[in-house]
């Protein structure tokens, strides 16, 4: 795991001030305030870290004026666990998959972080993640809504994903040709 | 006209993201949801998310005859019509499961051989079940969106044939036709084109010869087979067609023990013989072996395919000794670790497989 730009930081004791705290405070368009790890903040979103390097951080409250509190509360929360997990080698050896590709999948603690918010909260959480460049919550919270599409009836998606079934009746049965087999009768 | 987002409250690019990662399985519902989604699954940024997500799935396509034991358990009153005499089956390397290829040709020729290219599957030659005379139908999948297309036919009718994607096209070669002729004629099809290209003939008849691609994936090998005259006289020849110059060039005694399967891993000759895997040196004309033969796996039954670009390769075959019971099952190696996995089907899955080709997805 790469924890570069929060060491990097803390060996840089350019301000007395600043070396004191190793949070920052994030403000969110409701204006209310959160603390969060400033090296967590820096691994897991490449918004945070350009801020944080870029000397952008408000103490009184950086302003991300995109984000309602539940989902920068979630965000923060996120932040902290994460800070908290031992990365867990044991996880990737149980897995069954015979894919080789980079390991993806969510470990127990984050599947049980998304599995709990409302279906708002997750998608405020997506957009938020997406907004500060954090790609390890996105992937935890775009592999959730994946979830939620699998094993489903095209009905049961529209209706989970408030989608409108804009199909004609003729490409309805195109769809449906394509999918038997069409040369029974030849 | 307004955007419609692909999913309401989340960026399309994003929803791609989350499209990306549903299995393969729920594709087909994905689709029919809308119109948006539709093409997002169509288009090349779903097929590249689904590789950065780390969300592809190997699918291995198999022809396979039906189980002659799997009716004797407990019937649900639906298995009978869905266990075909020869039919395609699909295993899905990455997830472990098992299912029949849904809206595949109600009569599949039977010993019609099967290759891929990219996400399309052909299904090319064998017999029309009725007269046993070989045919040259073509069907053709595009696993992505499980459409099946009836092909150009083939030149020429033909079973037992050479058979493999090599450079981007399927190669036939050899077999026999309806006189029980082995063919020298030899043909290469473009799946997206749609199109037969007529090879020139191979220097040799070759009747039941295995075929492969080779050298960096891009040259079709087809090896071994015999004459009319030398009915199961396998000869120990090979030969691979040379696309720049549209010439075959003949390679002697390239030939593993008789009954061997060939299968290419990473541009390299790969044989499933005897006591073990082997591969072909090509400076040293001599084979070395590479890993264990697959435990259990009756001499002579093997087939093999390249999964997931070299990562895998998948062996499918008769199960030997007690227990067996002519049952067929499939033997998964990983090749970095050199490991067989031995995956026993479920009972209408047991059947013999005769082709297979893989996909990834």
């Amino acid at each position: 795991m790469e924890v570069d730009k929060g060491k990097g930081e803390a060996e840089e004791t350019r301000k007395v001030a600043e070396a004191d705290r190793d949070t920052v405070t994030l403000k969110s368009s409701d204006g209310k305030l959160f603390e969060v790890s400033k090296e967590a903040a820096a691994r897991l979103s490449t918004v945070l870290a350009g801020m944080i390097a870029g000397g952008s951080i408000d103490d009184n409250g950086t302003d991300l004026k995109q984000i309602g509190s539940e989902a920068l509360e979630n965000v923060v929360d996120y932040c902290n666990k994460h800070a908290n997990s031992i990365p867990s080698a044991a996880l990737i050896s149980s897995s069954i998959s015979f894919n080789t590709a980079p390991f993806k999948e969510p470990e127990e603690w984050e599947r049980k972080f998304v599995d709990r918010l409302s279906h708002d909260a997750l998608f405020d959480l997506v957009e938020a993640a997406n907004f500060l460049g954090m790609e390890r919550l996105l992937d935890v919270t775009c592999h959730k809504i994946s979830e939620m599409m699998k094993g489903k009836s095209p009905d049961q998606i529209r209706e989970v994903f408030n989608i409108k079934n804009d199909y004609t009746k003729e490409e309805l049965e195109e769809i449906r040709q394509e999918l038997a087999w069409a040369f029974y009768d030849d | 006209m307004e955007h419609v987002e692909l999913i309401p409250g989340i960026p399309d690019d994003v929803a791609v993201d989350c499209l990306a990662r549903v299995p393969h399985a729920s594709h087909r519902a994905l689709r029919r949801v809308c119109r948006g989604w539709r093409s997002a699954a169509a288009a090349p940024s779903f097929a590249s998310a689904r590789a950065a997500a780390g969300a592809n799935e190997d699918l291995v396509y198999m022809l396979q005859f039906g189980n002659p034991s799997a009716d004797e358990g407990p019937k649900d009153g639906e298995s009978p019509a869905n266990t075909p005499a020869y039919g395609v089956a699909v295993y899905n390397v990455t997830s472990g499961e098992w299912r029949r290829e849904r809206g595949a040709p109600p009569v599949i020729p039977v010993f019609a051989q099967c290759a891929a290219v990219g996400t399309r599957v052909a299904v090319l030659g064998g017999w029309d079940p009725r007269t046993f005379e070989p045919v040259a139908d073509v069907h053709v999948l595009d696993a992505s969106t499980g459409s099946w297309r009836r092909g150009a036919p083939m030149r020429s009718a033909r079973s037992f044939f050479a058979c493999a994607e090599a450079g981007g096209k399927i190669y036939v070669a050899g077999g026999h036709d309806k006189h029980k002729n082995a063919l020298k004629t030899a043909e290469a099809y473009d799946a997206v084109a749609d199109a037969w290209d007529p090879l020139p003939d191979m220097s040799e008849e070759r009747d039941e010869c295995d075929g492969m691609a080779t050298v960096a994936g891009d040259r079709f090998l087809a090896v071994s087979g015999y004459r009319t005259a030398r009915q199961g006289g396998f000869e120990r020849d090979a030969e691979w067609f040379d696309p720049a110059a549209r010439a075959w060039r003949r390679l002697e005694r390239v030939r593993a023990p008789p009954s061997a399967a060939h299968v290419v891993v990473k541009g390299r000759v790969w044989c499933i013989e005897g006591n073990a895997v082997m591969e072909w040196i090509s400076p040293r004309r001599g084979w070395r072996e590479v890993g264990p033969y697959p435990p259990g796996l009756k001499a002579g039954t093997a087939r093999a395919v390249c999964v997931g670009g070299g990562e895998k390769v998948v062996v499918t075959g008769a199960l030997d000794g007690e227990g067996g019971g002519g049952r067929h099952a499939l033997w998964v190696f990983d090749v970095k670790t050199k490991k067989w996995t031995v995956v026993r089907p479920p009972p209408e899955f047991a059947g013999f497989v005769f082709s297979v080709a893989s996909v990834r997805i």
